[in-house]
């Protein structure tokens, strides 16, 4: 018995096989881990650009007779529809939470405009591969402008 | 001894055994593997980064400009509180920088030296004022670059110094300054500071399609108490205007219709049409009275030898001698001679710096020279030009006195009356069947003081007075029409500053007698007859009295210390420059969007 598992032991035949069977998952883990935080930085700079060009028309349009002197529904319609082009997804303010507010700011001054964006997210691992460090599963953006 | 090897024959085995090398190559290959996959996510990570500082940056530089713009707005443009605010904004869309991050580039300079020392990229600022943002953060501090720097920390590996990413906004806060001016409305303007600035009595409406106003400040008294107003006498006497303007409280105006009705009704001027405590800019104050044409000119010719061998007919002459214009004549010659029963009619008073010494020579003549000259003697005085002669623009007269019949054409020019003679007190028209009128690129009459022979002396200062007669006249700028073109004067009347001075309404007894007073140093319009003005009436000094009921056509308007009005006249409304008095100049500054530029 002994010396069938040392021949085992010391047999070389199908080792390759077994180390394989033993890389294999840390391979995967590692390629897919990366494929994640690739795709993950590629969603962010999206929730990102689609923030930028929701507050750049608010900006631009915030003016007295601009379709967001106050928080109308054709303003936040155009907020909406910016953001979904900087996205190149027509319909991305469905996946994505797409939200803006126009209202004094909070130092006082009369005017701010705060747009934010939260996109849900599915990682390819479950998030505690990741949440220790940062959870994956909500990606959000939000930027505040004051215009007045 | 390593690994139990006692011997090179061990050494040997254990360098060429081949058992295990995976293990080993990868042992060596596997942090090469993961440090280029750490630096690839790590990268793509500061492109993550740089984003969303640049999207701080951009809305902090905005932030930053609105707070500039309302600063300057407010006429506080040199105050810093926009660094403020760009840090505070940074700060809200999650960064944290200095103050000296933010900085403003105007067209006299910038404060950007801290900037431009954290980052070398030139700031392109194409129309200032820019408000600059730099946020700048080192990835060594981040998590992920700390991670992929820990070999550092045993010495085993250089550490690789992380980048330092940054993202710079720059917005624009354009101005534009506009001049807007806002039109006035007025075409009537007391000045006096009297609350009988302006005075109807009688049964006198003064109806004018455009705003009354009294202004209680000419007359020095700008710091002292505005008493300026409109005063009635009589329960028939009225206004029919669009709109009133009195510098002090006004006690008759508005009221229930009685004296202060609406043009074109007799509905009563409604509170909103009447400003009270509101003085108005006399727009003439500044103007400067041209100086009259210096010399003397002919105030009558005599025959004194008829001459011989003239081509009979009329015959104008002009004289030799003197300096200046030389005067021009018209003499009836009979037989070859001047005759000496026919009146000589000056056409051309001249203007002498130097006056020829009588007898004179005619230099020249329209019916030949003859065969022996005529000579003649030549009076220095004042002129009255009359009807039937036709004036000559740029110069000066004694008055100008259309008493009789004809047509009166004046071309273009200024035309100064000086003092008035015994027969008129300046530019009087009083014949029924006499016809005024003038080019249409205008004129201008400057009543001035009396000088020379034959006017009321120095102390007497040239009026208008318009009793009938038809009147069509226009100022340079109104082309006779209804309107005062940019650049066009648009007087008509003016009145010099030396005029005698009124210190009171010309009609001070009224409740003696309210209609017939007779005014003097007065310029009015009286009786009937058609009356076209296109023009201003400016009488800065005196009064402008206004008696019996014809409307006043073109666009006529009346700048006086006093109004007088005994009559119904009705004015039109004004092509006053700024197409009325009452007008204002406001300069604004626009400020555009902020403007991001990188």
């Amino acid at each position: 018995m002994i010396n069938a598992i040392r021949r085992l032991i010391e047999c070389a035949v199908g080792s390759a096989v077994v180390e394989t069977a033993i890389f294999v998952p840390f391979f995967l883990l590692f390629a897919v881990g990366i494929t994640d935080l690739g795709s993950v930085m590629f969603a962010g700079m999206t929730v990102n650009a689609a923030t930028q060009a929701g507050a750049a028309y608010a900006i631009v349009n915030s003016g007295p007779s601009g379709t967001c002197a106050s928080l109308s529904s054709s303003c936040l319609s155009g907020i909406k529809t910016a953001m979904s082009n900087a996205a190149a997804n027509s319909s991305w303010c469905t996946t994505a939470t797409c939200a803006a507010t126009i209202t004094g700011c909070a130092d006082g001054s009369p005017k701010c405009i705060t747009v934010s964006v939260s996109l849900p997210y599915s990682p390819l691992l479950p998030d505690p591969a990741y949440s220790w460090v940062q959870s994956l599963t909500t990606l959000s953006s939000s930027i505040t402008v004051r215009v007045l | 001894m390593i690994f139990g090897i006692e011997n090179e024959t061990q050494m040997h085995r254990f360098l060429t055994c081949p058992r295990g090398a995976v293990a080993v190559i990868t042992a060596f290959a596997l942090p090469v593997l993961l440090g280029f996959a750490s630096l690839g996510i790590e990268v793509g990570h500061w492109y993550l980064g740089q984003r969303i500082m640049q999207g701080a940056a951009d809305a902090a530089a905005i932030s930053a400009t609105a707070q500039y713009i309302a600063d300057a707005i407010a006429g506080n443009s040199s105050s810093t509180t926009y660094q403020t605010v760009g840090v505070s904004y940074a700060s809200l869309n999650g960064y944290t920088i200095p103050t000296s991050n933010v900085c403003l580039v105007s067209s006299s300079g910038n404060n950007c030296s801290s900037v431009l020392a954290l980052d070398s990229r030139a700031i392109v600022c194409a129309s200032p004022p820019c408000i600059v943002v730099e946020i700048t953060q080192n990835t060594a501090q981040w998590l992920t670059t700390r991670m992929s720097l820990e070999p550092s920390t045993a010495n085993l590996v250089q550490s690789i110094p992380g980048p330092t990413i940054g993202a710079r906004a720059i917005v624009s806060a354009n101005s534009q300054t506009q001049t807007i001016t806002k039109e006035g409305t007025d075409c009537v303007l007391a000045l006096a500071n009297d609350s009988q600035a302006v005075l109807v009595h009688g049964n006198g409406d003064l109806q004018a399609r455009c705003g009354l106003a009294v202004d209680g400040g000419i007359d020095q008294n700008v710091s002292g108490t505005a008493h300026g107003g409109i005063s009635f006498s009589g329960s028939h006497a009225k206004i029919n205007v669009s709109a009133l303007v009195v510098s002090a409280s006004s006690t008759n105006c508005p009221d229930s219709g009685a004296h202060c009705q609406q043009y074109g009704s007799s509905a009563a001027l409604p509170a909103s049409a009447v400003y009270t405590s509101t003085a108005t800019q006399d727009p003439y104050a500044s103007m400067t009275f041209p100086t009259p044409p210096l010399g003397v000119q002919t105030g009558g010719v005599a025959i004194k030898t008829a001459g011989a061998g003239y081509t009979n007919g009329t015959c104008t002459f002009t004289v030799n001698g003197g300096t200046g214009t030389s005067v021009k004549f018209a003499a009836t010659i009979t037989s070859g001679k001047v005759d000496t029963a026919k009146p000589v009619t000056v056409s051309d008073p001249g203007a002498y710096t130097v006056f020829p010494t009588n007898p004179v020579t005619p230099a020249t003549s329209t019916c030949g020279n003859g065969t022996t000259a005529a000579t003649f003697n030549l009076t220095e005085g004042c002129f009255t030009w009359i009807s039937g002669v036709t004036p000559i623009a740029g110069r000066k007269y004694c008055s100008i006195n259309l008493n009789g019949a004809g047509t009166t054409n004046f071309p273009t020019g200024s035309y100064y009356i000086a003092g008035g003679d015994s027969g008129c007190q300046g530019f009087c028209v009083s014949s029924a069947n006499a016809s005024v009128t003038s080019d249409s690129a205008g004129v201008t009459f400057y009543l001035t003081n009396g000088d020379g022979a034959k006017s009321l002396g120095a102390s007497s200062y040239g009026t208008m007075n318009i009793t009938s007669g038809a009147i069509s006249l226009c100022a340079p700028g109104t082309n006779c029409g209804t309107t005062c073109v940019s650049g066009g004067s648009c007087l008509l009347f003016v009145q010099g500053a030396p005029a005698a001075v009124l210190a009171q309404h010309p009609v001070p007894t009224l409740t003696a007698n309210p209609n017939g007073t007779t005014c003097t140093a007065c310029n009015s319009f009286a009786g009937n007859g058609s009356r076209t003005l296109s023009g201003l009436i400016y009488l800065p000094r005196q009064a402008f009295q206004l008696a019996g009921n014809s409307s006043i056509g073109g666009c006529f308007g009346v700048v006086a210390k006093y109004i007088d009005d005994g009559g119904t006249p009705t004015f039109s409304d004004g092509c006053l420059p700024g197409n009325g008095i009452g007008g204002t100049t406001t300069t604004t500054t626009t400020w555009s969007a902020p403007y991001l530029y990188q």
